[in-house]
């Protein structure tokens, strides 16, 4: 026994040693000027992550990207999610603020709600990085998709292929989501703005189905049956567009009416594209994502420089996955980003 | 009640078909291709699901009680069927471990509602919260479920048709005729009824209230449970995040909407079906003239609103009708 706590504290003692000492416990690595710096910049350094949801599969993506960064770099990370609800997410973001980490990165719900949080977070001095939704507020970084863009891809392929000139009827319609969300807003505006140099394209119906399958599976059944001619479908999410592709299966058009949607691209929903359910799918890239999203932390980790002092974007380009091109490997899976390494 | 003043009244049943009545005219006339029967049936696919869970919710307010839990337990049980499928289970020992789920949530909410004694609102609004929680934590990893490629095969029980007719469909008017025989015909039927009419008197009279109190929420959370069923295998997946959304109230509305008083004991069946045909043609003409979001909601409101103004002007409430409970 005694000998036993004579071991703890001889070996506490080296360790306390050698974190004074710093560099020089690792005399025999190589430095090159910069790496030995690199290595050391991110120890004892804490990151907040914020995310929607535990179960959401861009959260899990971003969640395992930077928990395996965090192990190999070896900062401390601490993942919190605020289920869908501003308040709660609210509330995490002063908690984290009051916690002074070095680096606070968070997923929005919307546009508005943190604006003014992010500002008391730069002023505290946090470095603060947004990822996938941009607040009003411009932080350290934002890195994720630009929404507009996916939206273009989305109704510039499905005019390509519905145009009267293409063959097709030049009958499409929209299936929208929230219409007061912000990815559903500037998707929209995306969208009339394509529309507004297609004249010949006629959108027949653009409802709403509140994000959900099943309401989408009614608004698009009952469509498809007014519109017999109906060209091709384009939705928001491909979670509530599965609802969209059971209806148009149920109607025995699966092939003729072209079903286009946007997602994370995660392997279970992207593989509905091989089955025909979607005819163009526009993934959003969580692996680049993630990965640029480490960059943007390890960068804010190393620079000493003031919060808030010269904000970036990194737009990350949204991929475009057909049947005819697509191939499984294109899908992505948490496992797989876990077992990206960082060193 | 009805010849109360020596003149025949119109319920609000009667009121709300009427109303549906005069819709389906005016939509008929006006909209193009309303009539048509592929339009009409999908009319009603639409509200199946919504209807079956107005069936369950029917049978606890006749009881005298509400079940606010009806929406989760349909969610994340039928989560947890395709989570197994997902990791390999067959998927008809999925589906009974999901009833087995869901029969379990029932007990527990009859019981804290019979013997606890804790009124039905909060019981079940506590307990969604606690299957939510517990599902979400121990059972269910995603916020959003497909249904596994290798159990594809089940997709027909919401998403077939058998003779034209779309299986989703065929299992609301199947349930509906089971409910209508229940409630009719047998004698726990009636007994509910006595129940929710007044329960203390039930008790005199020798009727087990409490067990059948337990008895009335098991049968709400199996029809959750079908309805899910229906829903996964109709659209191939099950969003948990529903459990947030304001469904449950929807489904209050369209038992509401039909007649069937929060007070209990009162309505059946046929209230249940008024309800959803009005929701129904009220949707599907809605997104046939293409209405805007925000419009629709208001529309819905208003509709709701008139229903309920309607039948306190016809059947104004007076010490005779109205009754202790009643909300």
């Amino acid at each position: 026994m005694r000998i036993w706590s004579k071991t703890v504290l001889m070996a506490s003692a080296a360790l306390c040693l050698g974190m004074l000492a710093g560099a020089p416990a690792r005399a025999g690595e190589y430095d090159d000027g910069q790496s030995v710096k690199y290595y050391d910049s991110f120890k004892g350094k804490k990151v907040v992550l914020i995310v929607i949801s535990s179960g959401m599969d861009i959260a899990q993506g971003i969640a395992a990207g930077l928990t395996r960064q965090a192990q190999d770099l070896g900062y401390q990370i601490s993942v919190r999610d605020y289920n869908w609800n501003n308040d709660q997410g609210a509330q995490a973001i002063s908690q984290a603020i009051s916690e002074k980490p070095d680096v606070l990165v968070v997923q929005n719900l919307d546009m508005q709600a943190y604006a003014s949080l992010f500002k008391r977070a730069t002023k505290e001095g946090i470095k603060t990085i947004q990822v996938q939704v941009k607040s009003t507020a411009n932080t350290d970084a934002y890195v994720g998709v630009d929404w507009y863009q996916v939206a273009h891809k989305n109704i510039s392929k499905l005019v390509s292929v519905c145009s009267p000139s293409a063959g097709g009827s030049g009958k499409i319609a929209i299936l929208q989501g929230t219409p007061n969300n912000p990815t559903n807003f500037i998707g929209m505006k995306a969208i009339a703005d394509v529309l507004a140099d297609h004249p010949e394209i006629k959108v027949v119906s653009q409802a709403a189905a509140d994000w959900d399958a099943s309401k989408a599976h009614g608004v698009v059944a009952t469509v498809l049956k007014q519109t017999p001619d109906l060209c091709g479908y384009l939705g928001f999410w491909d979670g509530q567009d599965a609802g969209m592709a059971a209806a148009v299966a149920e109607a025995g058009l699966k092939g003729k009416v072209f079903t286009t949607t946007s997602g994370a691209g995660e392997k279970s929903t992207c593989d509905k594209i091989a089955d025909g359910s979607f005819d163009n799918y526009v993934a959003y890239g969580i692996p680049e994502v993630t990965r640029r999203l480490g960059v943007a932390v390890s960068v804010a980790l190393q620079q000493t420089g003031k919060a808030g002092a010269d904000p970036y974007a990194d737009y990350v380009a949204a991929k475009e996955l057909t049947k005819a091109t697509f191939t499984p490997d294109q899908c992505w899976t948490v496992d797989q980003i876990k077992q990206t390494s960082w060193k | 009640m009805a010849t109360r003043r020596g003149k025949y009244q119109l319920t609000q049943g009667e009121i709300v078909l009427a109303i549906s009545v005069f819709l389906f005219v005016v939509f008929g006339v006006t909209l193009k291709g309303f009539l048509a029967p592929d339009n009409l049936l999908a009319l009603i696919q639409n509200v199946s699901i919504l209807g079956i869970l107005g069936l369950g919710m029917a049978l606890a307010i006749i009881g005298r009680g509400i079940d606010l839990a009806i929406v989760t337990t349909m969610t994340m049980s039928v989560a947890w069927v395709l989570s197994l499928a997902g990791h390999g289970v067959p998927p008809l020992g999925a589906a009974a471990a999901g009833l087995a789920f869901a029969l379990v949530i029932g007990a527990i909410a009859g019981v804290l509602i019979a013997y606890v004694e804790i009124p039905a609102i909060f019981a079940t609004l506590a307990l969604a919260s606690v299957v939510y929680g517990f599902s979400r934590l121990a059972l269910v990893g995603e916020d959003l479920i497909y249904v596994p490629p290798t159990a594809e095969w089940t997709r027909g029980f919401g998403g077939g048709v058998i003779l034209g007719v779309p299986t989703s469909v065929i299992v609301f008017v199947a349930l509906a005729a089971i409910g209508a025989v229940y409630l009719q015909y047998t004698k726990p039927g009636r007994f509910l009824r006595a129940i929710g009419d007044n329960p203390l008197k039930a008790r005199i009279a020798g009727i087990p209230v409490r067990p059948m109190t337990v008895v009335q929420y098991m049968v709400s959370a199996v029809t959750g449970f079908i309805a899910g069923l229906v829903m996964a295998t109709l659209i191939g997946s099950m969003n948990t995040r529903q459990v947030n959304s304001t469904m449950v109230y929807d489904v209050i509305l369209v038992v509401v909407l039909g007649g069937i008083g929060l007070s209990g004991g009162r309505g059946g069946v046929r209230n249940v079906l008024v309800g959803t045909l009005l929701i129904g043609i009220l949707l599907n003409g809605m997104t046939i003239m293409d209405v805007p979001y925000i419009l629709q909601n208001l529309i819905k409101g208003l509709i709701l609103l008139v229903a309920i103004i309607v039948d306190s002007l016809i059947n104004p409430r007076d010490e005779q009708t109205s009754q202790q409970g009643d909300i």
